[in-house]
C-alpha cells in the first residue's frame, strides 16, 4: 500500500514536472514563433478594446480597406475587454498568444513596459509627426525613459455638458467659474430634477471627473516621475469640497454611478449638467427627444485661483513585435492609417468621443464632414478647444512610472467615498487619500 | 515413476510461473494506466494552480506575467497584518451566515409546502426552480434595475403607496448594501436548496407520519420528531458543500457593488481580486488565497469532525 502511494505520488509529480515544462516561456509575443509569413504575406494581430458594434465595425472597414490596398500584409483585428487587459493580457503575452498590436491608454503602457516587450516606436512617431503634425499632449504620456513606446491614436476630454432648455427656462448662463457652477446647481434642482449627475463610486468614472475638478482647481500634479505623492494640496482639498457641495445637488443613488447613469440622467431631462467626454453626442437627440441645438458644452469651469482645463489623454497603439519584416508591414499600416481621408473615418467609429490627435485630422474635411460631427460642429469645437488645456494624473510633472498602482485600486475615489460615506472632512480625506497611495507607491 | 512425474511436473511448471510473473507485472500497471486521465486532469487544474500560487506567494510580484523578487514569508507577514483583509472576513461571515439562514428558512418552507399534494402542484415545482436556472449575470442586472435608486420599480412602489417618500439607495447605502446582495443571492440559490431538500422528503415513509398522528404527534412535533432527522443527510451536505459554496461567490457580489460602497461588501473572494488585479500585488493577493484556503479546509475538517451525522 505503501509503496503504491509512493509510487502514485512519484508519478503525479513527474507528470506535473512534465506539464510544467511544457507551460508558457518567457519569451514574449515578439518570438520567432510569432513570425506568420503565408505565401508572402505577413500576418498582423491587433487588439483592441472598444468593443461597442458601431466602433467595431467601423474599425473593421478601415483595417479591411487597408488589406485590399496592402496585399502582402493582412491586418487581423480583435476585439477584446478591457476587464481582461490587466488580469489575462500580460499572461497570454508572456505564453507567445498576444498580438502584434495593442491598444493602450497611458498607465496601461506604464504597467505593460514591465514585461519587456512593448517596442520603442520613435521612428514611426517621427516619420508621422513629421507628415501628420502630432498634438504634444497626445504624446507626451507615451515618451519617457528616452522613448516613445505607443503610437497615440486618438484623444478624449471631458467639459461641462448643460441642456440648454432647462437653463433658457432658468435664465441661466453656461457657468465659467466654481461659483457660477454652484448656483446653476442649486437652481436647477426642484421638481424631481437634478441641478448636476456625478458618479460618486469606486471606479474609473468618479476617477476621471474628479481629476477634471482638481485640473480646474489647479491640483493636476498628484504623483511626479519621482513617484513621490503630490496629492495632499490646499488645491486638492477645494476640489473634494466642491465635488461634495455638488453632489447635494445630483441624485441620491450618485455613489453607485459609473460612465453610463449621468448620461442616462441627462439625456432624460432628470439632470440639467453632466461632466463627461464626447461620447454625449451621437445620441443625445434620440434619447433627449431634443434637437442637437439644445445640447450645451462648455470647457469645464474654473476654480478661484485654478486654471482652465480638465482630464485629457489619448488612446495610443503599442507595438509588441520585434520581427523586422512585422515592423516594416506595420509601418505601413500606420502610413495608411494616418493619411486624413482614412484616419477620418477611422476617428469617427465614435464621433466627438474620439478626437484626432494629429494637425492633418483636425483639417481634414472628412472629419468635420461626418453626419455627427457636421450636425453638433460648435460643441466638437468646444471639445478640440478644451483638448489643449487637457492634463491627465501621472503624466504632469514627468511620467510618473507607479500611476497605475494610484489608478488601479481608484484611490481618488476612494477619497471621495471617505467624504461621502465615511464623513471624513475634505482634509481628513485628502490626507487619507495621501498615504493609501504613498504606501501603494513605495 | 514418482519421480518422473515430479520431473514433468517441474518441467511443465516453469513456463507457467514465467507466464504468471508477466501477467502481474502487465497488472501492475494497469491501475495507473487507468487512473492516469483522472490523475492527468487533477494535476492540470488544482496540483499545478495550487503550486503556482504557493510559490508567487513568497515573491513580490506585482502584475500577471512579470517576475518579482523572492520575499520569503513577507506577503504572508503583510496578510497577517492587513486589516482590509480582515475586514472583509467580517463581510464574508456576514455574507455566509446571512445566506445560509435566509436560503435554509425559505428552502424549507417552500419544499414543505411544495411536498404535498394540491392542484398545480407539479407545475409549482418545475416553476420553482427557474430563480436558479437564470445565469448571475442576469439576476445581477435585473435585481440592479428593480433597486436602482432613481428609476428603479421598488422605489417606484414603495413611493406610489406613500411607504417612503424618498428613494432607498438600496445596493449604495453601505447600511443596506449587504443585506441587499444578500437577499439577491438567495433568492437566486433558495430553489436549489429546496429541491434538494424535496427529494429528501419524497424519501420519507408516508408510514412514519401515520403512526405519529395516530399518536397524537401534532405538525411542529412531526418535523421535529420525524421530517428533520430523516434529512440529517442532507442538511449536512447542504450545510459543508453550501458554506464552501456562499464563501466562494464572487460573480454576483463584484457585479452588483464590486465590493463598495467604501468596501462594505467587500468579501474575501473580492478582495484578493482587488488586491491582484486592482492594486496590482500578485504576491500578496496569492498569500490571502493560500491563507484562505487552509482556513477553508480546516473548517470543512471540523465541521464533518463535529456535524456529520452519527449512522446508528
Amino acid at each position: 500500500m505503501k509503496k503504491s502511494l509512493t509510487s502514485l505520488i512519484a508519478f503525479m509529480m513527474l507528470l506535473s514536472l512534465i506539464l510544467a515544462g511544457c507551460g508558457s516561456s518567457n519569451e514574449g509575443a515578439s518570438s520567432e514563433e510569432g513570425q506568420s509569413e503565408e505565401g508572402g504575406v505577413t500576418e498582423i494581430t491587433l487588439w483592441h478594446m472598444e468593443e461597442p458594434p458601431n466602433r467595431v465595425k467601423r474599425f473593421n472597414e478601415v483595417i479591411e480597406a487597408f488589406n485590399e490596398s496592402n496585399p502582402d500584409v493582412q491586418v487581423k483585428a480583435q476585439v477584446q475587454s478591457w476587464d481582461d487587459a490587466y488580469s489575462k493580457f500580460p499572461a497570454a503575452i508572456q505564453a507567445g498568444n498576444g498580438p502584434d498590436l495593442l491598444f493602450a491608454i497611458p498607465d496601461y503602457t506604464t504597467l505593460l513596459k514591465q514585461l519587456d516587450v512593448v517596442q520603442p516606436v520613435d521612428d514611426i512617431v517621427e516619420k508621422l509627426n513629421e507628415k501628420h503634425g502630432f498634438i504634444d499632449a497626445s504624446l507626451a504620456p507615451y515618451q519617457y525613459e528616452g522613448e516613445t513606446w505607443a503610437v497615440p491614436v486618438f484623444g478624449m476630454v471631458q467639459a461641462l455638458w448643460y441642456r440648454k432648455d432647462l437653463f433658457e427656462a432658468e435664465g441661466l448662463e453656461a457657468p465659467t467659474t466654481w461659483d457660477e457652477l454652484l448656483h446653476a446647481a442649486e437652481v436647477l434642482t426642484k421638481d424631481g430634477q437634478h441641478g448636476i449627475a456625478l458618479p460618486a463610486s469606486k471606479s474609473m468614472a468618479t476617477d476621471q471627473v474628479l481629476y477634471s475638478f482638481m485640473v480646474a482647481a489647479g491640483a493636476k500634479d498628484l504623483i511626479d516621475a519621482d513617484n513621490n505623492v503630490t496629492f495632499n494640496t490646499a488645491e486638492t482639498v477645494k476640489a473634494y469640497d466642491m465635488y461634495q457641495q455638488l453632489l447635494e445637488y445630483s441624485p441620491r443613488d450618485s455613489n453607485t454611478y459609473q460612465w453610463g447613469e449621468p448620461q442616462a440622467q441627462f439625456n432624460s431631462g432628470r439632470a440639467a449638467m453632466a461632466v463627461e467626454k464626447g461620447q454625449y453626442l451621437a445620441p443625445f437627440e434620440s434619447e433627449s427627444g431634443q434637437p442637437a441645438s439644445e445640447l450645451g458644452v462648455v470647457p469645464m469651469p474654473v476654480a478661484d485661483g485654478g486654471e482652465a482645463g480638465s482630464i485629457y489623454y489619448s488612446n495610443g497603439i503599442m507595438v509588441l513585435t520585434d520581427d523586422a519584416k512585422k515592423q516594416e508591414a506595420i509601418t505601413e499600416f500606420f502610413d495608411y492609417l494616418y493619411e486624413p481621408e482614412n484616419y477620418a473615418q477611422f476617428v469617427n467609429a465614435e464621433p466627438g468621443l474620439f478626437l484626432p490627435v494629429t494637425q492633418s485630422g483636425f483639417d481634414s474635411e472628412d472629419y468635420w464632414n461626418d453626419p455627427i460631427i457636421a450636425q453638433y460642429e460648435e460643441q466638437v469645437q468646444v471639445l478640440l478647444e478644451a483638448s489643449e488645456n487637457g492634463a491627465l494624473f501621472g503624466f504632469t510633472d514627468g511620467v510618473a512610472s507607479n500611476i497605475g498602482k494610484v489608478a488601479g485600486p481608484n484611490f481618488i475615489a476612494q477619497t471621495l467615498e471617505q467624504v461621502i460615506i465615511n464623513g471624513m472632512s475634505p482634509e481628513e480625506a485628502v490626507e487619507w487619500g495621501q498615504q493609501q497611495m504613498e504606501e501603494a507607491t513605495k | 515413476m514418482e519421480k518422473e512425474a515430479t520431473q514433468n511436473a517441474t518441467i511443465t511448471q516453469r513456463p507457467i510461473e514465467r507466464k504468471k510473473a508477466k501477467k502481474v507485472e502487465v497488472k501492475h500497471f494497469v491501475p495507473y494506466l487507468l487512473v492516469s486521465p483522472l490523475v492527468l486532469w487533477i494535476v492540470i487544474t488544482i496540483f499545478i494552480p495550487l503550486s503556482t500560487v504557493i510559490k508567487e506567494s513568497f515573491y513580490s510580484t506585482g502584475f500577471v506575467g512579470t517576475q518579482g523578487e523572492f520575499v520569503g514569508l513577507q506577503n504572508y507577514i503583510n496578510v497577517f497584518t492587513s486589516s482590509a483583509y480582515w475586514g472583509s472576513w467580517k463581510n464574508s461571515l456576514l455574507w455566509v451566515v446571512g445566506n445560509g439562514l435566509t436560503q435554509t428558512v425559505l428552502a424549507f418552507s417552500v419544499a414543505l409546502y411544495l411536498n404535498n399534494k394540491f392542484k398545480l402542484s407539479k407545475f409549482a415545482r418545475t416553476w420553482m426552480i427557474i430563480p436558479w436556472i437564470i445565469p448571475t449575470i442576469v439576476v445581477a442586472i435585473f435585481w440592479q434595475w428593480i433597486f436602482n435608486g432613481s428609476y428603479g420599480i421598488f422605489n417606484h412602489v414603495l413611493m406610489g403607496i406613500g411607504l417612503i417618500d424618498q428613494p432607498l439607495n438600496l445596493l449604495g447605502d453601505p447600511t443596506w448594501a449587504l443585506p441587499t446582495i444578500i437577499f439577491i443571492n438567495s433568492w437566486h440559490w433558495f430553489p436549489f436548496l429546496a429541491v434538494i431538500i424535496l427529494a429528501g422528503l419524497a424519501g420519507i415513509p408516508e408510514e412514519l407520519y401515520e403512526a405519529s398522528a395516530v399518536d397524537g404527534a401534532n405538525k411542529w412535533q412531526q418535523f421535529w420528531g420525524i421530517t428533520f432527522p430523516s434529512l440529517q443527510h442532507i442538511t449536512f451536505a447542504l450545510g459543508l458543500v453550501g458554506t464552501l459554496w456562499m464563501f466562494n461567490i464572487f460573480d454576483v457580489i463584484y457585479t452588483l457593488t464590486e465590493g463598495g460602497p467604501a468596501g462594505s461588501t467587500t468579501t474575501v473572494p473580492v478582495q484578493i481580486y482587488q488586491q491582484a488585479f486592482d492594486n496590482y500585488e500578485l504576491g500578496s493577493a496569492s498569500a490571502m488565497s493560500v491563507v484562505t484556503a487552509i482556513m477553508m479546509v480546516v473548517f470543512a475538517v471540523v465541521f464533518i469532525k463535529f456535524a456529520a451525522p452519527k449512522d446508528e
